[in-house]
Formats: structure tokens, sequence, C-alpha cells
């Protein structure tokens, strides 16, 4: 398996010469940014990972980046380091997303143990997408007439209603429903609620 | 042919000048010849027939008075224009020119002779407006007349004129000759300072009053000394003209004494002479005498009266100028001035009182006690202890600083300045006190100092949180680097290329955290240390002026003792910041004790040969034992907004000097901080 990888994005050398040799250690395998900027424009294939970010950058800031990046589609999660705590603005960093928020000088533990759980995060996030994914694209291979009658399916209404506005009989509501099932890859009617649920969020029915 | 010699301005200006004083002398020859010729007539007709006997002879006292009015280098033009007056006036009574001349020579001695000792006595010109000038005036003429007559009955004995015997002459003319003066020359001096401009912006009634007073007079003076009534027969009626001559001595002062006193002694005379009145009822060398005593004594008495009373009026109106100046003062400064008599405790104020603290003019305190009730409790034992103090120290002046009720209930910070009046004995006797209202003036004191102290700390702030920063960032890489070799040597297989590197980024960002440091004390060092000679108890007196202010508002006092030391060769800014600091130190560890026992006492002595020692104690909450040897570390503070900087500069200054500095606590409350200083630190550097 790969292993995840981490960016750590600090202005001072020596700082992230020292971050980076410790996450290595930690067998992470780490690549290193000296600004905000040099972290966008550097190519990234998709792998899971997470950031290590200094609030305090020149230039773009990293509550900055942080915004920039929540603007993409998926972007890693982020674990803040600040050269002083100010409550204020930890609170905006979490409040946008931040995994976690530590003040250097950063003990090892505190650290290994927040780049682990922004790892956790994004494989999480990382499944949960893939099955946003697998999700659209059986819904893709659905007639109109069978997205119609899941739209009415998982707003909770019975054959007959779905049947009645569709101008249709009850025995072919049932028919595009067993077919919808078996497109959709679900076994029963609360599987198939969820998986529709999933997809809404990202502009589906 | 003038006009030639007369080209430039100056030239012009002199001429002028000269042409005017040649104009003015023609006038004094003129007015003096006059008076003289006119003096003589004068004297001869009020000569009591039938033995001719001169009451009264002018012509003398006429000379003594335009000497007193003419400039001494004028004195010559005085005596020329005299001299034809006398000559034709004697000569035509048949008397010899040599007898003539002689007296021509005794009359001017006697005028200069007057004139001489007014002007000695009296430095400025004379105006009989004061008592001195009235009793020198008449000392002169006394004197002169009584040397002169000497010169005058020698004459006349040597050249053998008439046949009264030596003595008979001297005392007729020491007589004749003082009268003349009392009656003549004040009336010249006098009237001649009259400024005739003034007269036209007289009143009205003051004009009713000056015909009044003429008419009365006139009418009395006649009636009783010039009528052959049987009632002029009664001796006492000689009073009668008195009451005219003291309401013209009380109303119109010298002028008017002066004037009247010279009517009535011509009618007076003339009565005498004609056996009129109560004075003439005797043989006619009697009748003189008398006359002329009574006309001495009347004369004199009258010129002491009208003078002391203008000398009063002079003081009154200076004083009632100066009370003027005064309320104008009080007006524009806006203080409540009182008086307070020691003896009765009573206080009387000046314009408006304690108006301006809402007390009406008819409420503010009348007795000291009740104005004391109006100081607040806790300033009230200080206040008094100023007073008191000033008082018994002998001060004139004393200075405190309070806060006054005022009638709705609420306080005013008030400045009080007062000054003892002392009797001779140097006893207090009364307290004059100036209560300036300073709240307004304090509230805005306060305000900036906090301000100073709230941007001091932002700016303190500031500057630590980027050296905090600055000592972050290598302190966090060199705890990452050795996190992360413990790893590696976790590790089975041990990297000691990698442990290497490790080893030499720690030793980097250790300089690089030490340089920073370094930095930062060069910063705070960078004023070159600037050592010269001083005497510190200057510098003490220096400081305290300094911060004298603070602790008055504080409600503190202040006690010094400073010993003889010996000058010390320091850099005295930083002294004085030792001093500040320790101050300031001892001024807040007492913002909890009782306002009354809140003092700060100052002590310098000699302690070993070549060393002088500082104390400043308090009495404030004393430092915890466990505490002593901690407080002068940097950032250990007890204060909620200290930053724990202040003794340790003191500490890192005192060292820098070769001195020590340490603190104890005292016996009963409070501590006492005390530094050492070498009296050459120079030496000190060199043996450290």
């Amino acid at each position: 398996m790969n292993p995840a990888l981490v960016h750590v994005i600090d202005d001072d050398g020596a700082v992230r010469n020292a971050l980076s040799r410790l996450l290595r250690c930690a067998g992470f395998e780490v690549r290193a940014y000296g600004s905000a900027v040099e972290f966008l424009v550097a190519e990234r294939d998709d792998r899971p990972g997470c950031v290590v970010l200094d609030v305090g950058l020149p230039g773009m800031s990293g509550v900055e980046l942080q915004a920039a990046m929540a603007r993409k589609e998926s972007s890693p999660p982020i674990v803040f380091l600040t050269g002083r705590g100010s409550v204020d603005m930890s609170v905006r960093a979490m409040k946008a997303g931040a995994v976690d928020f530590l003040t250097k000088p950063v003990k090892r533990e505190a650290l290994l143990c927040a780049v682990e759980s922004a790892l956790a995060c994004d494989m999480k996030a990382r499944a949960r997408s893939e099955q946003t994914r697998a999700a659209r694209a059986r819904f893709e291979k659905l007639t109109p007439r069978e997205r119609e009658v899941l739209a009415q399916v998982v707003r909770g209404r019975l054959n007959k209603q779905i049947a009645d506005d569709l101008g249709t009989s009850v025995r072919t509501v049932k028919a595009h429903r067993a077919q919808v099932m078996a497109k959709m890859e679900v076994g029963s009617l609360a599987e198939l609620v969820n998986v529709a649920a999933k997809f809404r969020d990202t502009g589906g029915p | 042919m003038n006009a030639l010699r007369l080209g430039s301005p100056a030239a012009l200006f002199r001429y002028a000048a000269r042409k005017r004083r040649a104009s003015h002398i023609g006038a004094l020859c003129f007015l003096v010849f006059a008076g003289y010729y006119l003096g003589t007539r004068v004297g001869l007709a009020l000569t009591f027939l039938p033995n001719p006997i001169s009451v009264l002879w002018p012509p003398n006292a006429i000379l003594f008075a335009a000497l007193l009015l003419v400039p001494r280098r004028l004195w010559w033009v005085v005596v020329v224009a005299a001299l034809p007056a006398h000559l034709l006036a004697e000569l035509e009574g048949g008397v010899p020119l040599s007898m003539v001349l002689c007296w021509f020579v005794s009359n001017v001695a006697e005028a200069a002779i007057g004139a001489l000792v007014v002007q000695f006595v009296v430095s400025r010109r004379l105006a009989f407006d004061r008592l001195l000038d009235v009793s020198a005036f008449l000392f002169a003429a006394f004197a002169a007349a009584f040397l002169s007559s000497f010169l005058d009955s020698a004459f006349v004995a040597l050249i053998g004129w008439g046949e009264s015997g030596y003595w008979d002459l001297w005392r007729t003319r020491l007589l004749s000759n003082v009268t003349a003066s009392v009656i003549f020359v004040p009336l010249l001096v006098v009237w001649r300072g009259v400024g005739l401009d003034r007269l036209p912006s007289m009143r009205r009634l003051r004009w009713v009053e000056i015909a009044a007073l003429a008419v009365g007079l006139f009418a009395i003076t006649l009636i009783v000394f010039d009528s052959q009534s049987a009632t002029s027969r009664a001796p006492a009626l000689i009073y009668l003209p008195l009451a005219f001559l003291l309401w013209a001595a009380l109303r119109f002062g010298p002028v008017g004494a002066t004037a009247s006193f010279a009517v009535v002694s011509v009618l007076v005379i003339w009565g005498a002479g004609h056996s009129l009145g109560p004075l003439g009822m005797r043989r006619p060398a009697e009748n003189a005498f008398s006359v002329q005593l009574f006309l001495i004594f009347l004369g004199a008495t009258l010129l002491c009266l009208a003078a002391a009373l203008e000398e009063r009026r002079e003081a009154e109106r200076s004083l009632r100028a100066s009370d003027r100046r005064f309320q104008l003062v009080l007006q524009a400064t806006k203080d409540a001035v009182y008086e307070q008599d020691l003896a009765t405790d009573a206080v009387s104020w000046s314009g408006s009182g304690l108006a301006q603290y809402g007390y009406a003019h008819g409420v503010s305190p009348r007795t000291f006690p009740s104005l004391v009730d109006l100081v607040h409790p806790q300033d009230k034992a200080r206040a008094m202890r100023a007073r008191t103090a000033a008082t018994n120290c002998g001060h004139a002046l004393w200075e405190c600083e309070f806060r006054l009720r005022r009638n709705d209930g609420s306080y005013a910070h008030v400045h009080e300045q007062g000054l003892i009046v002392r009797d001779d004995a140097g006893r207090a006797i009364q307290m004059v006190g100036a209560l300036t209202d300073i709240t307004e003036r304090r509230d805005a004191d306060e305000l900036n100092q906090r301000l100073a102290h709230a941007s001091r700390l932002t700016a303190m702030g500031e500057l630590t949180a980027s050296i905090a920063h600055e000592i972050n960032q290598p302190m966090s890489a060199i705890l990452s680097n050795v996190d992360a070799a413990e790893m590696l040597l976790d590790a089975n297989e041990l990297d000691r290329r990698e442990l290497r590197q490790i080893l030499s980024d720690i030793r980097g960002d250790d300089l690089r955290a030490s340089e920073i440091i370094r930095h930062i004390r060069g910063l705070a060092n960078k004023r070159q240390a600037d050592a010269e000679r001083f005497d510190v108890n200057e510098l003490v007196r220096m400081v305290l002026r300094l911060v004298a202010p603070t602790v008055k508002r504080r409600g503190m006092t202040l006690e010094v003792e400073l010993s003889r030391v010996p000058l010390i060769h320091a850099d005295r800014i930083h002294v004085q910041q030792v001093l500040l600091n320790l101050l300031f130190n001892a001024m807040d560890s007492m913002s909890g004790t009782p306002e009354q026992d809140r003092a700060i006492r100052v002590v310098t002595s000699s302690v070993e040969p070549h060393t002088i020692e500082v104390r400043v104690s308090d009495r404030g909450h004393g430092i915890p034992t466990e505490d002593l040897d901690r407080i002068f570390d940097s950032f250990f503070t007890t204060k909620r907004n200290g930053m724990g900087l202040g003794l340790s500069i003191a500490r890192s200054l005192v060292e820098a000097h070769g001195g020590r500095i340490w603190a104890e606590n005292n016996t009963d409350a409070g501590a006492t901080f005390r530094f050492t200083l070498r009296v050459d630190s120079r030496k000190a550097r060199g043996a450290a």
C-alpha cells in the first residue's frame, strides 16, 4: 500500500526540515513547501494525505490557504501549527474544518496523533466520495421513467399514488421499481433511500 | 543771521529750549520781584501803630517758598530778582543803603537755611500731604528764623539803626518771620501744585460747598476778630473760626487748609492791629505777641491735621485700589480665599466664598472647625498635619491637596495654598488660604497616566510577543529534531549520517536562538553608559521633585534624610532610573495602606570608605520571605499590571556600577530596598 502523504508548509526552513524529518521517521511520506503558493502550484497526484500548515505564513497566510483549498472539489484535511496560540484564530480555523490546531514547539505525540487522525479523516472522506461516485454511476444507468419512479419512492409514496401521478398502472410501477433496485444494486428500500441521500447532497435528484 | 547757525534740527531744538528757558527765567524774575515787593507792602501795612511793630514779615517767607519751588541751580535768579524789590521797598522808607543791604543778606540767609533744611529732610518735593513734610517744614522755618535773626540783630546793632535792644529785635524778628513762614510758605507751595485744569470738572455741589465755606469763614472771622460788638470781647470766641478751618482741612486737604488759614491770619492781624477783637485789647506789643503765638500754633496744628488726613486718604485710596486688584485677581482665578483668625477660629471669605462648591454666599462656613468638617474624612488628618507642621516650623507658606465636600455631597479635589501671618514674636496669628478646584486637572492627569501605562503595556506586550515568536521558531525546530532522533534510535538500524545531520541542525537552531537573545540584549544596552561625577543627594532631591506630584496625589508623604556623602562617578541616568523604579515600587506597595500611614522614606549614607548606600523604605504590604530572593528576577511580579522588569532592570543597572541591591522587610511594616554604589565605578569595573 502507498504510504500516506503529508504536506508540510512552513516558511521557516529549520522548522520545515525538522518536522519533515520527524514525520518521515514516523513512516509517512513527506513533501515540504516554503509557502502557500508553492503548495498550490505543486503537481499533486490524487493520493490520500493531509497538510501540516503554519498559520503565520508570509504572503498568503495559512487560514487564507485553507479557504482557497475549501473551494476545490477534494482537499486534504489540515493540521494547523502556530507560534503564538490565539484563541479566536484557532476557533476560526477549526470552524473552517481544520482537524487540529497545535502550538509550537509541538510535541511529537500531539503532532503524530493529529496527523493520524487527519489521515483517517481523509480516508473516510475518500471512501465516502468513492461510494457517492459509484452510486452516481449507477444512477446514470436509469431511464428517465425509472428516475421519476425513484424520486417518488424515496419520498415515501405508495405504488398506487405513483401510478396515479404518472398515469400508468400499479403493475408497471412495480416493474420499474424492481428495475431501479436492481440497477442501483440495493436490496431494500432503506438502502435505496440511503444511497439516494448521498448523491442528493452532491447535486443528484 | 541766527538762521545761519541753526542749520541742524538738534541746534534748532537747543535754541528753542534755550528760548523757553529764558522766558521761564523772565517769568520767575517777575514773580519773585512782584511777590517780594508786595510782601514788603503787606508787612508794612500790617504793622501795629502807633509803635511800628511788624507782626508779620512776608518777604522772607516768599523768598523761602521761591527757593523751595525752583531747582537749586536757579536760586541765584530768585536772589537777583528779589534784590531790586527789596531796595525799592526799603529805600522808600528812608533807611540807609548799608542797613538795607544787610537786611537783604540776613533775609536771603534765612530763606536759604530753611530751604536747605527742608530739602535735607524731605527727599522728594515738599507737598504738605505727609506729617513728615509738615514737621520738617516747621522745624526748618523755626531754625531758619532762629539762626538768621542773630545775624539780623547784629547788623542793626553794628550800623546803629533804631533804638531797640539786640534781644528785643531778635525776638520780634524771630516771631514775625516764623509767623509769615507758617502762613505763606505752605500756601504758596501747596497752591503752586494745584492743577487749575481740574477745576472745570468739579461738581456743582463742590463749588457750593467752597462758596459756603468761604462766606462762613469770612463772616465768622470778621465778626469775631474785626468788630467792636460786645460779644467779640469774650476770649473763647477765638475758637469760632476753628470750625471752618477744620472743615477746610477735612474736606479740601492742605489746599483748603492753607488758603483758609491765610484768610483768617490776615483778618486776625488786621483786627488786632486796629485794636478790634479778642486779640486787640492790650498794648500793641502784647497784642502782636499773642497774635503771633496764636497764628503759629493754629497754623502748625492745622497743617499737621491736613497732612495726616491727606496721608490717611492716600492710604485708603491705595488700599481700595489694591483691594480692587485683589478682587479682580480672585475673579480671574476662581479661587476661594479665606482668612482665619487663629485667636477666634473665625473664618471670613473673600468674593463669593465657596459658591463654586454649591454653598451660597451666606452658607460658606464661618468658623474653621466647620470648614474642616467639609474635608474628606480620609484626608482630614493629612491636611491638618501639613498645616500644623508649617505653622510649628515657622514657615510662611503651606500647601496641600485634599477632597472637599460640595453642598450636593460629592467631593471636589482641592489644592490649598496658604499664607501664615505672624506677629513680631513669630507667633502665627492669622492664616490666609486659597482653595483651587483641581478636580478636572486631576481627572485628566489620572486618565493620561492610565493611558500611558496602557500604551506602555501594549508596547511591551507586542515587543515580548515578537521576541517570543523569534525564539520559538528555533526552539520548535530543536524539539522536532530531538523527537526525530529519538525515533531513529528506536529503529533497528542506526542511520548515523542522519543522526549527525540532526545534531548539526540542532546546533544551528541553538546558535540562532542565542543570536536572537544577544540581539535583544544589545537593544536594551544600546545607550552607552555615560559616567560623570555628581552628588547623589542632589540627584535624590531632583528625583523626589519629579515624583512629588504623584506622591501627593496618591495621598502619601515623603521623608528624606540625606547625610553628607562623597561625590560619585557613575551614570547619572542609570542611578536616577534605579531610584525611580524603587520609588514607584514603594508607592505601588502602599495602595492598600491606610492613607495616614502612607509614607516613603529615602535615606542616603556613606557605609564604607568608598561606598555609599541609598535606602527607600515604604510602609506597604512587605515581601513574603520566600520571595525575597526572587523579586529581582526578570518577570517575577506580584503586581496585577506589573511586567516584573522594574527591579530586574534596577539590579542590572546597580551591578553594572559595581554596586549591590537587596531588599528586607521592616520590623514594623513595609519593606526597605537598599542599594550601594561605588564612589568610583570605573575602579570597580577594573577590579571585576
